[in-house]
């Protein structure tokens, strides 16, 4: 998947770095100082890096963990998000990683104990109210798994705090390890999904909608708690037919009764990613279709954005309880 | 388009004559060597020389993402004589400044970091191989282009057993001469991916500006218009369809957007 990695010179002898080397024997190894050398370098460009991206191991420090922003819960009063990875392997068009970053190599931050600390400490600070953890915003929660075991000692860590709830948010089908694991009732396994007409076009090296129902499927056997995320939702000029396809797809496989949260938001991304995403990708025809600017965001007309999400919202109430639907801020 | 920047005549070579680069004459600042799109230039060694090179032919030039690789000689404390090496980490022993610049390219050369002196040294400081040249052609090369399309590959001229002397240009070429044709491998494929970064859309837009007098603001909106119109209809002759009633740039511009408006949205 990598075949260069890039190493903090500080986390060198990391067991985690160490461990991580190991499969790395016969390819590149760079030392850097810090990994905002290379991901904030102004001259580089994501598209030609994201044919060959390198992987960084890195330390993260200062806040691990920020609010998220409002209007992306799934039913909890206090929400955060924690990344340990930056940057996804995945290349979707819509995704707004593309404007974010100037580099496309993933950073892996191996310092997970301070993560733990921090959630711990934040979950510590709300008593006994339901606190939930979103991972997955900058980079995909699951796809590195083999390389990072994160899943295993992320849950460990985390489930003797009975007022914690975590969210992977994944288009990954790495769910080995979680299947070795007992199911954790406050963790929820959250996919996201386009149409296939969609994600063929759009989501590059994402597994197919089929592979990841396969890890659906198991996962909700051995009773982890699944979510479904149709976010962004991608208009198209048969936007209900391509949906209505879709769902059925997805429900024929999972079991509507027992999802935990389904949340769905219109493709929206801010103005100046928007921009940057466009000019690596001018050819690409989500960017050449005629888009608003409100409020900072480049989103679909207000109109259609709201018919987009009624027709979904109605979609999806033929599936499973109003209770676990949850529309995205706009 | 590639550049290739070299410090001596000796390291540029093999480059001149497998590319049947020809003298320019009517340049006087630096030799300077050209055969359609492959443009060599003679720096002279150090820093400054390097960066004032880089800024002069890519500023002349002013050629859109170009290429540009600096190849030539390096030392280091233990490689062997002629062996050679792509740099994967370029630092300025100076300032400090490091430069990682990716490797894109499927390489026969090993990838290892390159310290950029100001002064000649026989005392190999580090692991890293050292020469004059490299921070300089990185810091002034990625001003015009981004840092995947800019290289430096540098031949072992000496080590601790063999410091580094006075050499002939025929002695400089004898190392890097066996490398040239793995070099000119790793500047196709270079090649390749900055042409991905070029704009598909440059043919009808120069059809178009023929046809009507565009000012410099009608002439993004229409570059952004083509380059919409490429990605929605890329097999779509657009200038056998534009209705006889056009007859002005403003009026072209207003009927390829309502045109791109009315496309229907695909997947």
């Amino acid at each position: 998947m990598f075949s260069t990695l890039y190493i903090e010179e500080a986390i060198r002898s990391h067991p985690r770095t160490r461990k991580i080397l190991r499969r790395f024997k016969g390819r590149t190894v760079v030392e850097c100082r810090h990994y905002g050398e290379l991901l904030n370098l102004k001259s580089q460009n994501f598209r030609l890096q994201k044919k060959q991206p390198a992987l960084i191991l890195a330390e993260k420090r200062g806040k691990k963990i920020l609010p998220a922003p409002s209007g992306y819960d799934i039913g909890a009063r206090y929400n955060y998000y924690f990344s340990h990875v930056l940057n996804c392997v995945y290349d979707c068009r819509y995704c707004f990683l593309q404007g974010m970053y100037q580099s496309a190599h993933s950073v892996l931050f191996v310092n997970y104990e301070d993560f733990i600390d921090n959630i711990r400490q934040q979950a510590l600070s709300h008593h006994d109210e339901a606190v939930h953890f979103f991972s997955g915003y900058d980079g995909d929660s699951l796809a590195l798994e083999p390389l990072s075991s994160f899943s295993d000692f992320f849950i460990s860590s985390l489930r003797n705090i009975p007022n914690i709830w975590l969210e992977l948010r994944t288009k990954s089908t790495q769910v080995r390890s979680l299947l070795t694991l007992e199911p954790w009732s406050q963790c929820i396994v959250a996919f996201s999904f386009t149409p296939e007409d969609v994600s063929n076009a759009l989501e590059h090296g994402v597994p197919e909608i089929k592979q990841r129902l396969d890890a659906i499927d198991k996962l909700q056997q051995k009773g982890w708690p699944i979510g479904l995320r149709l976010d962004p939702l991608i208009d198209s000029e048969n936007f209900e037919q391509q949906y209505q396809g879709l769902l059925q797809q997805l429900f024929s496989v999972i079991n509507a009764d027992n999802i935990h949260s389904v949340s769905f938001g219109a493709f929206r991304v801010p103005e100046d990613f928007y921009a940057q995403m466009a000019r690596l990708y001018p050819e690409e025809r989500l960017f050449a279709f005629s888009m608003e600017k409100r409020d900072g965001m480049v989103s679909y007309r207000r109109l259609r954005e709201q018919n987009m999400r009624d027709a979904i919202r109605e979609m999806l109430l033929g599936y499973v309880k109003p209770s676990v639907l949850f529309p995205c801020a706009t | 388009m590639l550049i290739i920047h070299t410090a001596l005549h000796g390291e540029a070579r093999a480059f001149i004559r497998h590319f049947a680069l020809k003298r320019q004459h009517d340049i006087n600042a630096f030799a300077c060597f050209q055969k359609d799109d492959t443009f060599l230039i003679e720096s002279g060694i150090g820093k400054i020389n390097t960066a004032s090179a880089i800024g002069w032919v890519c500023g002349t030039l002013n050629i859109s993402s170009p290429v540009i690789l600096n190849i030539g000689m390096a030392g280091h404390a233990l490689y062997s004589i002629g062996e050679c090496y792509l740099a994967n980490r370029i630092e300025d022993h100076a300032t400090g400044h490091r430069y990682y610049p990716p490797q894109l390219a499927d390489t026969s050369f090993n990838g290892h970091c390159l310290l950029t002196l100001d002064r000649p040294t026989k005392s190999y400081p580090g692991k890293c191989m050292v020469d004059m040249e490299a921070s300089a052609f990185i810091q002034a090369a990625t001003r015009f282009t981004t840092i995947e399309l800019c290289q430096s590959i540098k031949a072992i001229s000496d080590n601790r057993a063999k410091p580094a002397r006075l050499m002939k240009d025929r002695e400089v070429e004898s190392l890097l001469a066996p490398h040239a044709k793995a070099i000119m491998c790793l500047a196709d494929e270079l090649r390749q991916y900055r042409a991905e970064l070029m704009d598909n859309s440059c043919v009808v837009f120069s059809q178009v500006t023929q046809q009507w007098h565009f000012t410099k603001y009608q002439q993004k909106q229409l570059t952004g218009l083509l380059q919409r119109h490429h990605a929605l209809q890329p097999h779509e002759e657009l200038i056998g369809m534009v209705p006889t009633r056009i007859d002005s740039s403003k009026a072209f511009i207003q009927w390829l957007d309502n045109y791109l408006r009315n496309l229907p949205m695909k997947f």
